[in-house]
């Protein structure tokens, strides 16, 4: 690869922190410094309803705040993490004039931000995001939609974006593959959240059977509910079990070619850097070589399971990532 | 996130009662509008909910009214406090606390999380 090619540049989302953020131990600009002291930029993400106690709207205190600690650390504001909330009021979806207005100010402080992209998700649908496009042209702040497992790249919802975006042809509008939607396995910290829970090993392993199963998500989850209630399950294990179908997709990594032009940012998704089932091996250079340019946030969710720190999770993934981008793959198991 | 719900020392004395303190067990700030409490129980006793107060941002609300108030947010980072009315409370010892916190994230319809703790509490 040339050096020109290589428009792939790394960062990570303080959503990884998530432990040590929501234990008070870090405030936003501590954990902001952590990523430049630890290397895992340049790409700096956040969730604006985490990181921001006034979102969608922001104080200026914030702003400077945010912009000095990257400056300081030579990093870079890379994607503000929106929240598509079309279910604030449970009696009734948001209208369309609603969803856009809740977007707007959202959109607006990423701009503010000086983020080149703000996320939000498949949920909030076409209508609305065609709405945005122009807003995210003025204020300079390309929208992605995250595609996150269920979605894939050919899933209705999706392609109805697609349809949408051929449409609309702007530059401002995009997607964000979250790298869950293409894992070979189901990371080991589900199974051992599962036995802990104490579901017996029988149907855990009915759980992991359905979940390689081929066919869409309905089709999937109807096979793992039959096969579960056939072997004696009840309605709590299987819930229990439901978010490897919810959380874990298993579409092919070179299947993103068909959107790779509207790719605008990346969430590298995963649970424990050692582990294989997140096939980064094959998905940097997927990116890398067939013309991304953007940034990569490393996002450990295993915070879901545990109360440990990410630290270490982290420096272990941004070396493996390191060494596959310098053409030297690590040793996975 | 696996303990956060309810922390240590988190079961104080008050006036007729228990304030209960609780975190939002979620990686994000939510309306108070798409958050349930399931059963509370206090040594196995049901509390009956239409007398448990929910307070955060120093307001307390009826837990029936939490579907309605989608304009309040309860912030990641703050604490959270169930008025619990409880009889004679001492602190120093121990009550069996049980209480379950239901989650509707406003992104992903139809889907709910239950987070339940039961523990012996010391309260103070």
């Amino acid at each position: 690869m040339t050096e020109q090619a290589s428009g792939l540049r790394l960062g990570t989302t303080l959503f990884s922190f998530t432990n040590e953020f929501h234990a008070r131990k870090y405030t936003v600009e501590q954990l902001i410094d952590k990523v430049g002291e630890l290397g895992l930029g340049p790409g700096v993400e956040l969730i604006g309803f985490s990181a921001i106690r006034e979102y969608p709207g922001v104080s200026d205190e914030f702003v400077q705040m945010f912009r000095d600690a990257l400056e300081r650390n030579h990093l870079e504001p890379s994607c503000l993490s929106m929240n598509g909330d079309v279910m604030i009021r449970r009696t009734r979806p948001m209208t369309n004039d609603e969803s856009y207005e809740y977007h707007r100010t959202q959109i607006e402080t990423a701009a503010k931000l000086g983020m080149p992209v703000a996320k939000t998700q498949v949920i909030v649908g076409p209508e609305v995001l065609a709405r945005l496009a122009p807003l995210g042209e003025r204020l300079n702040v390309k929208i992605g939609v995250e595609l996150h497992s269920p979605e894939r790249v050919d899933s209705p919802n999706v392609i109805a974006l697609r349809e949408m975006y051929a449409k609309v042809d702007s530059p401002y509008l995009g997607f964000v593959p979250d790298f869950g939607a293409c894992v070979t396995a189901v990371p080991h910290c589900f199974v051992d959240h599962f036995r802990e829970l104490g579901i017996p090993e029988k149907f855990i392993q009915i759980a992991l059977e359905a979940w390689s199963l081929t066919g869409t998500f309905g089709e999937r989850i109807g096979q793992y509910q039959e096969r579960e209630r056939a072997a004696g399950a009840g309605d709590s294990e299987i819930g229990a079990m439901f978010m490897i179908f919810s959380m874990l997709g298993h579409q092919e990594p070179r299947k993103w070619l068909e959107i790779m032009p509207q790719v605008i940012h990346i969430h590298g998704k995963f649970y424990d850097a050692k582990e294989a089932a997140v096939p980064f091996e094959e998905l940097l250079p997927l990116f890398r070589d067939n013309g991304y340019q953007g940034y990569l946030s490393s996002e450990w969710e295993a915070h879901a399971f545990t109360d440990d720190d990410a630290e270490s999770e982290l420096l272990a993934l941004h070396e493996r990532m390191r060494h596959i981008l310098a053409g030297d793959p690590q040793a996975v198991r | 996130m696996k303990s956060w719900f309810v922390e240590n020392n988190a079961l104080h004395a008050a006036q007729g009662g228990f304030d209960l303190e609780i975190r939002l067990p979620w990686y994000r700030s939510l309306p108070l509008s798409v958050i349930d409490f399931g059963e509370l129980r206090i040594n196995g006793a049901k509390i009956d909910p239409t007398a448990i107060k929910f307070n955060v941002n120093g307001k307390d609300c009826g837990l029936s009214e939490l579907p309605n108030l989608w304009e309040e947010s309860w912030y990641v980072l703050d604490s959270a406090y169930l008025r619990i009315p409880y009889p004679a409370v001492k602190r120093g010892e121990q009550y069996q606390v049980e209480v379950t916190i239901i989650l509707h994230p406003p992104y992903v319809p139809k889907v709910f999380f239950p987070v339940s703790y039961k523990k012996a509490m010391q309260a103070n």
